[in-house]
């Protein structure tokens, strides 16, 4: 070989032309995050000017907009952020290890598994309804791995993977209608969790969700790697000497674990995981060092500012914040579909 | 010793329906080799057998002496790749960030594709010929292009052997011959062992050092492609009439017609006349 003999041409090896346009991506994501959480700090139905926000954050003072910014639309925030993160997160992976751009947490009976587990809570056993996000973390975490057992034959192929999720999604979502419909006097409780609200969220919900992130995020660094090669087709990563089926396995219990995570919290806010990565697949290309990571700011970013619009556009109704993010997100996505066909 | 792979008895099948049966191959350090036959035949499941990409239900495979089976699949993946037909054709990454991902079997799971490695990229770069390209999408190439980007991924791998699955079967005449020409440089100058399943039997002839002909999973000829390229061999293999050439030393067919299967009818009428 004679590789060794191969001197690097150092001007051939010209910087990436993306580089620019990365780095934009990237700084303008977090200036994005910051100002969606100021802006939501300072929203609401009782305005408070961002000289205040900032004195109340830093002062425990007991004035009202300390109050109101430090333990009502700070931890909302902040666990919105959270949850954006992880849905993110969770549907950037299982986007590229179905190799479908459609993939979502859905997609793996995440919703509807952690759906039924809350409806039951919420609908048959209202008294244990301090259970609800243990409940529908493990109602999640069995519909996934039972989507996953029922797709394994010899291997798990992506195709079977979506089938097999299909399959599952109805049975389960055709129980949890039959549930309300029996119970059709409690829906009224179980709807606002079921299109997904910031609505009450508090300092616990943050720390509960915050351990589970960290956690989501740190494991997923070290699957980066893996997503790149397995989004090349399983033959091309078991070529590369890729353990194609064990990558594959560890990157959809991850993504279960922070999505079923974030749903357990925030009920089941759809399009985020589905949306995000999908808009940031379009600025910065397939490579997952960095469309992970600005995934995650984006996500975060958008549950904040569609909470923070659900908040004070409706004002004084509380607004599920899932169903602004249809509202809002469905047409921009479809713009921006439009636009990447025609480039 | 001197096989690069050496493959014994491969079988491999659904039920009672062996799509390869008792496969013998030995391919030589350096050696180019072509694998022939009609569709069906199962040489693209002998491949990816030969690949690992398929277990094998019977048989054993050597690499360089070894059995294949007890060696770990990034072991596998520094000595040996492989060219598909076609490939995932949705991916937004760069033809050097492709390029770098052939490295992986030779990095540890904490390293990056760095310093001596992105040599090596370099060069898998010039080697193809994709300098002027590499910083650009995947999703801007032509198919030629693309399948050119795959190949310098593979050869970022620095493989001893590369297997190759009909890489040409959708590229226009210019560039399979562009391809195959490539691969040649890839033969002959890094002394890369190649095999390679192909369609056309012409630039089979043309470009292979040996030609295994499989149909029903076994092998039923087998040599240089002037001792293979003789009239009974396309009736016997693909059921065809052709006439074979001599192009200064390559042989070269034109195929005729289908072979009849069955005897005319007009003799069996005016034989009861």
């Amino acid at each position: 070989m004679a590789i060794a003999a191969w001197k690097p041409a150092a001007a051939e090896r010209a910087r990436n032309p993306r580089f620019i346009r990365n780095v934009t991506v990237c700084v303008s994501s977090i200036a994005l995050l910051l100002i969606a959480v100021l802006v939501g700090l300072m929203s609401g139905s009782i305005p408070i000017p961002a000289g205040e926000v900032w004195t109340s954050l830093l002062q425990a003072t007991d004035t009202e907009a300390r109050q109101i910014v430090w333990n009502l639309r700070l931890p909302r925030i902040l666990t919105g952020m959270l949850a954006g993160i992880c849905l993110a997160i969770a549907g950037a992976f299982l986007q590229g290890v179905f190799r479908n751009p459609l993939a979502d947490p859905g997609i793996i009976g995440v919703s509807s598994g952690g759906g039924l587990a809350a409806v039951v809570i919420m609908i048959l056993f209202p008294e244990q309804i301090a259970f609800l996000p243990i409940a529908a973390f493990t109602g999640a975490l069995t519909a996934a791995i039972v989507v996953y057992a029922l797709s394994w034959k010899g291997g798990a192929s992506p195709l079977r993977l979506i089938l097999a999720g299909v399959a599952v999604n109805s049975l389960l979502g055709a129980a949890m209608t039959a549930l309300m419909i029996l119970n059709s006097e409690k829906v009224q409780a179980v709807l606002p969790w079921m299109s997904g609200s910031l609505n009450g969220r508090n300092w616990p919900h943050f720390e509960t969700l915050l351990p589970y992130t960290v956690i989501g995020m740190i494991a997923s660094i070290f699957l980066i790697k893996q997503a790149n090669l397995l989004v090349l087709g399983d033959d091309a990563a078991k070529v590369l000497g890729s353990k194609v089926e064990a990558g594959r396995l560890w990157i959809i219990l991850l993504s279960t674990f922070m999505a079923g995570a974030a749903i357990s919290i925030v009920g089941m806010v759809g399009f985020v995981g589905l949306v995000v990565p999908h808009i940031v697949r379009l600025l910065v290309g397939s490579d997952y060092r960095l469309l992970l990571p600005i995934s995650a700011i984006g996500g975060g970013m958008l549950v904040i500012a569609a909470d923070t619009a659900a908040r004070s556009w409706f004002d004084p109704i509380e607004f599920p914040v899932g169903i602004l993010l249809a509202l809002l997100g469905a047409p921009f996505f479809l713009y921006l579909l439009r636009r990447g066909i025609n480039r | 010793m001197n096989d690069a792979l050496l493959a014994s008895d491969l079988t491999y099948g659904y039920r009672s329906e062996p799509v390869v049966d008792g496969f013998d191959l030995s391919v030589a350090r350096g050696e180019w080799l072509g694998i022939v036959g009609p569709n069906g035949s199962g040489k693209s499941t002998v491949l990816r057998m030969l690949a690992r990409l398929v277990p094998p239900q019977r048989g054993i495979i050597m690499m360089g002496g070894q059995n294949m089976a007890g060696m770990n699949t990034k072991e596998i993946a520094r000595r040996m790749t492989m060219l598909a037909q076609t490939q995932e054709s949705s991916l937004d990454i760069t033809v050097r960030e492709l390029v770098r991902r052939g490295r992986n079997p030779h990095l540890k799971w904490y390293e990056e594709c760095r310093g001596k490695h992105e040599n090596v990229v370099d060069w898998a770069l010039q080697v193809t010929s994709l300098e002027s390209l590499q910083h650009r999408s995947l999703l801007e190439l032509s198919g030629g292009e693309r399948q050119r980007a795959w190949l310098a991924m593979c050869m970022a791998q620095s493989p001893e052997t590369l297997l190759l699955d009909e890489p040409t079967t959708y590229l226009d005449i210019a560039h399979q011959l562009e391809l195959m020409e490539l691969i040649r440089r890839l033969n002959r100058e890094q002394g890369i062992t190649v095999i390679m399943v192909l369609h056309d039997l012409n630039q089979a002839a043309r470009y292979c050092d040996r030609i295994v002909a499989v149909k029903k999973g076994v092998v039923v000829r087998e040599g240089r492609p002037s001792e293979v390229f003789k009239t009974d061999f396309f009736r016997d293999v693909f059921g065809i009439e052709a006439k074979v050439y001599d192009d200064e030393g390559v042989p070269v067919y034109l195929p005729c017609g289908v072979v009849r299967q069955y005897p005319y009818p007009e003799k069996a009428t005016s034989a009861a006349l």
